[in-house]
């Protein structure tokens, strides 16, 4: 498989991936990524092992604890096991009208369905996926042609591009590639052929120019409105 | 496109859910099963168990539910999950629902567990965290529209699927798959035959083909994943 991502998320990040601490949000789109990005697999390998070996090391330290192992094991091994062959579904792609026949990464696999579409300005559509009560996780769709309008962020932004490319001031991205943006980064992504991304914000967007600022306490209300309940 | 079609009308796939018609020379699955030898034997004398490695014992788990098998390993690995709760949860009684759902999915999935991916410790490791994951996000009552092990895969699920657009595309691949088998190292080709033309199950292609079942699997990978590559280059 070819694997031209550019962009990737930092080893730090990835670390706390491999230990499952990131919040739920992040774990999903940084879980995607690394589905995307043969690279990314073999760092987190790699960090995986690491934990094992401590995992390993770690079993000396603390005392059996007092379980009833026997009655557990007799409970469990009563129950019917799964048959040696797994069915090997090949999950359906989306038939959501701009996820299209594209098949997602399976973290996304089942928030992609029956995605509700709002249209955010002329060209972007914002579909809230119900992943996480503490970071907010959407689809964005730029049609061809289409520019948000400038802003930064409270908080934190990564964006995992789907398929399709945008660029902003900073750079152009392409399928598989993962950014990250904070409040010092000020800017306004563009998509000249269409470009279907999830992301996730820690905080909501803060429009920084013109009219759209005025929007600004409905933006941080939709924020609000937008997780997942 | 159009010619292509003619020899294989879309309409005979079940949509997209499969890339080869498996089915299409033998009969139905159920059918080959019903004349599928008995499983291996694993004789299972203790003192044979106190010296076998995790994976041997997860082998018998799996090819025969040896209930000894699992008792052992249940004593290898219970303490180790229990503290993995521990350290995440810091709650006993979570931590002893950690060891019970981990050691539930050993036995019921032990079948799935593949040496070719990596050991047995690492398989429930990482099975335990995931468990503990879920258990965790139970807790916060967060939504559940994604599960850890869709998050941190364990390696023995699906293939990911071919990305197109529509039947039409996936007729006209399959026409071309014979041309793209060709390509593919004689020992790929073979178990690919076996398993996707013949509809053998792994086990059954591994005995005809006198190769270990993890050998099978990761040729089925490979081969599978060198098809994609064919596939995605052709167009």
């Amino acid at each position: 498989m070819k694997d031209s991502v550019l962009h990737h998320p930092s080893d730090a990040l990835l670390v706390r991936f491999a230990r499952r601490e990131l919040p739920l949000g992040m774990s999903v789109i940084v879980s995607a990524h690394v589905e995307m990005c043969g690279h990314c697999r073999v760092r987190v390998a790699e960090f995986e092992s690491r934990e094992m070996r401590d995992w390993n090391a770690g079993q000396e330290t603390v005392q059996a604890p007092d379980l009833d192992f026997g009655c557990m094991i007799k409970r469990i091994t009563s129950l019917p096991r799964q048959s040696a062959e797994p069915a090997e579904t090949f999950a359906a792609a989306s038939q959501d009208k701009f996820v299209k026949g594209l098949l997602l990464p399976r973290a996304l696999r089942q928030a992609a369905d029956g995605l509700r579409w709002t249209r955010l300005t002329e060209g972007i559509h914002q579909a809230i996926a119900p992943i996480d009560h503490e970071s907010r996780c959407e689809f964005i769709y730029m049609a061809a042609g289409a520019s948000t309008p400038v802003h930064s962020h409270y908080g934190r932004e990564y964006t995992l591009v789907l398929q399709g490319k945008f660029h902003d001031e900073l750079g152009s991205y392409g399928n598989g590639d993962f950014l990250s943006r904070d409040a010092s980064h000020e800017h306004q992504p563009a998509s000249e052929n269409g470009c279907l991304s999830f992301a996730v914000l820690d905080r909501p967007l803060r429009f920084t120019r013109g009219l759209p600022r005025l929007l600004d306490p409905i933006n941080r209300l939709r924020f609000r409105s937008g997780l997942a309940r | 496109m159009e010619l292509l079609l003619k020899i294989n009308p879309p309409g005979l796939l079940p949509a997209r859910e499969r890339i080869f018609p498996r089915s299409a020379l033998l009969g139905s699955r159920a059918a080959v099963k019903a004349t599928r030898p008995g499983n291996r034997d694993m004789a299972s004398s203790s003192s044979h168990l106190k010296s076998a490695s995790n994976e041997e014992l997860l082998g018998a788990v799996s090819h025969s539910g040896d209930t000894a098998a699992f008792a052992r390993l249940f004593e290898r690995y219970a303490t180790r999950i229990y503290q993995t709760g521990m350290k995440l949860t810091r709650s006993e009684q979570l931590s002893r629902d950690l060891v019970q759902e981990t050691m539930l999915t050993v036995w019921r999935k032990a079948s799935l567990f593949d040496l070719e991916r990596g050991s047995a410790d690492n398989w429930i490791f990482t099975l335990a965290r995931n468990r503990c994951f879920d258990l965790l996000r139970k807790a916060k009552r967060q939504p559940i529209c994604v599960s850890a092990d869709d998050i941190w895969p364990l390696g023995e699920e699906t293939e990911p699927a071919l990305d197109l657009d529509n039947t039409a595309e996936l007729g006209a691949l399959l026409s071309r798959v014979e041309e793209f088998l060709g390509k593919l190292p004689a020992a790929q080709q073979a178990v690919i035959k076996q398993v996707y033309m013949l509809d053998f199950t792994h086990e059954e292609a591994a005995s005809r083909l006198g190769i270990p079942l993890g050998t099978l699997k990761s040729r089925l990978r490979l081969g599978l994943d060198k098809l994609r590559y064919l596939a995605g280059a052709g167009e």
